[in-house]
């Protein structure tokens, strides 16, 4: 008891206020805040004067400057830009890879993700060596390691790997997607006959009929002229050249008939589930919406090949370096129609453009171009991402209980409805999370670049301070630009993670 | 009173049957030639100690475990690989899990009206319409619209049960439904089953609850090692009088 008295006296010789968990607390913090400051402050003032001692005091100005130096993967920038302008380059060289990346890696990641899962062992065992090499091994190697594919693997541009090999001679496209179409509606219609052997037999003559059309080579009136694909990829050392797709002068109304399209397949969308939701009779909504949608695209499309064109166009004819006037088609055929003429006059709203090289066989003249380094880059860290991605699939599914499943079972409910309704819900809530810090490292990971002398943001940030010495500026600079991609990642993963939250109580 | 103990129903056909059917869990024999007939609107309890094959032999009338060896016939189709039957059994028998199984992300409403319109092909309004009925009738309605997380066990039991009966099964299987309870809930809940054996429901009710068993079953069934060791009315099968099996008399033993 005494005791007891004594060492309650002994705590009361501190005042009453310094014993109050709160103004405790609020001490301790105000003292860390003041020690931070004073740290940082002294640093800021030793660089500061360090740097103003060899003249390089940090400043902006110095960025409207010329840069002086050329860049790969930069598109109009040449060395007389300024900074700037530089600047921009690799932050938009950035963007190229993490936006895409972003994409491709989710892509890549839930589809070996589910096959960890498969039940069957080749894919499962496949899918599991995937993720334990590539999740193992350093990022930084493995963007190596893609980059000495490239160059070693593949052969020089004059001989490049040609997709499709010799180029394809084809029934124009568009009546290959009517057939697509016209085999949807038969399906759609078959599925509303009552008797089995009814459907399955309109259905095998049907498709029958629309295959036999399209081997014997018939062309159906509006669906245009035979067309010949060129080669659409080119890969070789010098990288990947994809074929173009340039929106003509018709592009503007064929896109009214897509948004009208877009539009109508909503309100089914909407409309068919609202009868499902009031009579309970079950309507494929989803394929109906997307049959209206194509079918609206594609009516847009033969209209727009309606157009007349020009009886009488004048070109250039190279053999004898005269002008000539042909009629369009003539002029189509024989290739000398220049792009701004196609563009003006064709029938198409969007212009497929084959990769071709210039005279010397060295440049790729049009087309676009994807370079050996964003290729490394790309692959290496959307490749690597995709393997954590994968494993946070996995888990997230898995993480839901044995017991939701068994549920959903004895309530009868189908494997489609119980993967979407049950399963999926619970397991986007685990997934979410880390696959948002998988999204962050992608884009730091990014940065990697340098290594295979890509001209990411820091890449040409380094130049940039080789350059004019304001290394203090450039770093704040990336810091932002660094900053700046994550907390936008951040914050739309954060907004999608609200969405998944459990009510509990 | 030992062996098949024929349970007379006029001319009734049985809503299940059973016949020497086995099952194994890798080399662990879980069940062995049960043989078994479930009459329409009869209260089946089935007791027995821990492992000897109870949950496993329910679980293995709507398929969630599948059977190796014999037949079993729910509501005249009989269960093998076909999905088509399989589903079709699945729509006529409830079943309410000792862990309650309701999924999370859904509000009790949700819960119950998911199936009947997935399934069922219910407008919402009718589903909604039985759902409000069962939270009448197992006396929760005021928590239709909250989550899962944020009721007492003894009413997410409650809830479990609502969203089993939305189906309008002709079967409810019960597997061990107020073994995660607090006592205080356990009471609630067999009041729920209770009435519904009333309204003359076939239930098939794997539980430890003898009290239960006593008063509502038509037949209980002691199980022991994957065997039917003993079946009989509850009356005869509770009485002091009756001379069980040796293995019978242990398990009532310990836990009367």
């Amino acid at each position: 008891m005494a005791m007891q008295r004594d060492s309650r006296q002994s705590a009361n010789l501190l005042p009453a206020v310094f014993r109050d968990a709160r103004i405790l607390q609020g001490i301790s913090q105000l003292i860390f805040v003041v020690v931070v400051v004073m740290v940082m402050n002294n640093l800021g003032f030793r660089i500061n004067s360090a740097l103003e001692a060899t003249n390089q005091t940090p400043n902006f100005e110095f960025l409207q400057n010329r840069a002086g130096f050329d860049l790969a993967d930069s598109g109009d920038y040449t060395s007389r830009d300024r900074y700037i302008d530089a600047f921009r380059v690799g932050f938009i060289n950035t963007l190229r890879v993490v936006l895409l990346g972003l994409v491709a890696t989710t892509v890549i990641g839930i589809m070996v993700g589910i096959f960890l899962l498969s039940r069957n062992f080749l894919l499962r065992t496949l899918s599991r060596s995937y993720v334990e090499v590539l999740r193992n091994t350093p990022v930084l190697l493995q963007i190596f390691a893609w980059f000495y594919i490239v160059i070693f693997a593949l052969p020089p541009q004059q001989e490049s790997i040609a997709f499709p090999q010799e180029g394809i001679r084809s029934l124009p496209l568009l009546q290959y997607a009517f057939s697509l179409l016209v085999i949807a509606l038969i399906w759609q219609y078959s599925n509303s006959l009552r008797r089995p052997a009814w459907r399955t037999g309109v259905r095998q003559v049907g498709i029958a009929i629309v295959v036999l059309v399209n081997l014997l080579g018939v062309v159906l009136i509006g669906a245009g002229t035979p067309i010949e694909f060129l080669p659409g990829i080119y890969i070789s050392i010098k990288g990947v050249a994809i074929f173009e797709l340039i929106p003509s002068s018709l592009f503007g109304v064929w896109m009214v008939f897509v948004v009208i399209g877009i539009v109508v397949a909503i309100l089914l969308w909407r409309y068919f589930g609202y009868i499902t939701e009031t009579t309970g009779q079950p309507i494929a909504k989803t394929r109906i919406a997307l049959v209206a949608l194509v079918g609206f695209i594609l009516v847009g499309w033969l209209i727009m090949g309606m157009r007349p064109t020009p009886s009488i166009i004048t070109v250039y004819d190279d053999e004898n370096e005269e002008f000539v006037d042909l009629s369009y088609d003539d002029a189509f055929e024989s290739g000398r129609l220049t792009i701004e003429q196609e563009l003006e006059y064709t029938r198409q709203p969007i212009i497929f453009r084959p990769p071709t090289l210039d005279r010397r066989g060295r440049n790729v003249e049009t087309g676009i171009e994807i370079s050996p380094s964003y290729l490394a880059v790309f692959l290496g860290v959307v490749i690597y991402t995709s393997s954590f991605i994968a494993e946070v699939v996995r888990a997230g599914i898995q993480a839901v209980p044995k017991g939701q499943l068994e549920a959903s079972r004895a309530l009868g409910l189908s494997r489609g409805d119980m993967l979407r309704l049950v399963v999926l819900p619970q397991a986007l809530r685990v997934i979410i999370p880390p696959l948002g810090n998988q999204f962050l490292n992608l884009s730091k990971n990014s940065s990697l670049a340098i290594a295979v002398a890509y001209t990411d943001i820091y890449q040409v940030t380094f130049t940039i301070i080789n350059q004019s010495g304001q290394s203090v500026t450039g770093i704040l600079m990336v810091l932002l630009a660094y900053l700046l991609i994550s907390l936008c990642i951040s914050l739309v993963m954060n907004l999608v993670n609200q969405r998944f939250q459990l009510v509990t109580r | 009173m030992q062996e098949t103990s024929t349970q007379v129903m006029a001319s009734d056909e049985p809503i299940i049957t059973c016949r020497e059917m086995n099952k194994w869990f890798g080399d662990f024999h879980v069940l062995r030639n049960i043989s078994l007939e479930v009459m329409p609107q009869e209260v089946l309890v089935i007791i027995g100690p821990s492992g000897s094959g109870k949950s496993t032999l329910i679980r293995c009338i709507n398929r969630l475990e599948e059977h190796q060896d014999g037949t079993i016939i729910v509501n005249g189709i009989e269960l093998s690989h076909d999905v088509q039957n399989i589903a079709e059994i699945r729509r006529e028998t409830g079943m309410v899990f000792q862990q309650f199984n309701l999924f999370p992300h859904l509000t009790v409403m949700d819960n119950i009206t998911l199936a009947p319109m997935k399934v069922r092909h219910w407008a919402r309004d009718r589903a909604e319409q039985r759902a409000m009925d069962l939270l009448e009738r197992v006396e929760i309605p005021e928590q239709a619209f909250k989550y899962p997380g944020q009721l007492s066990g003894g009413q997410q039991q409650r809830v479990a049960i609502a969203r089993a009966l939305a189906m309008e099964p002709k079967i409810m299987l019960f597997d061990e439904p107020t073994s995660a309870l607090d006592p205080e809930m356990i009471k609630e809940v067999l009041d729920v089953m209770k009435e519904l054996a009333r309204t003359g429901m076939t239930m098939l009710v794997v539980t430890h609850e003898m009290g239960f068993a006593r008063e509502v079953a038509d037949r209980v069934i002691f199980m022991d090692m994957g065997r039917i060791v003993e079946q009989g009315p509850p009356e005869n099968f509770f009485s002091p009088d009756i001379v069980h099996h040796p293995r019978t008399q242990e398990f009532l033993d310990q836990i009367l």
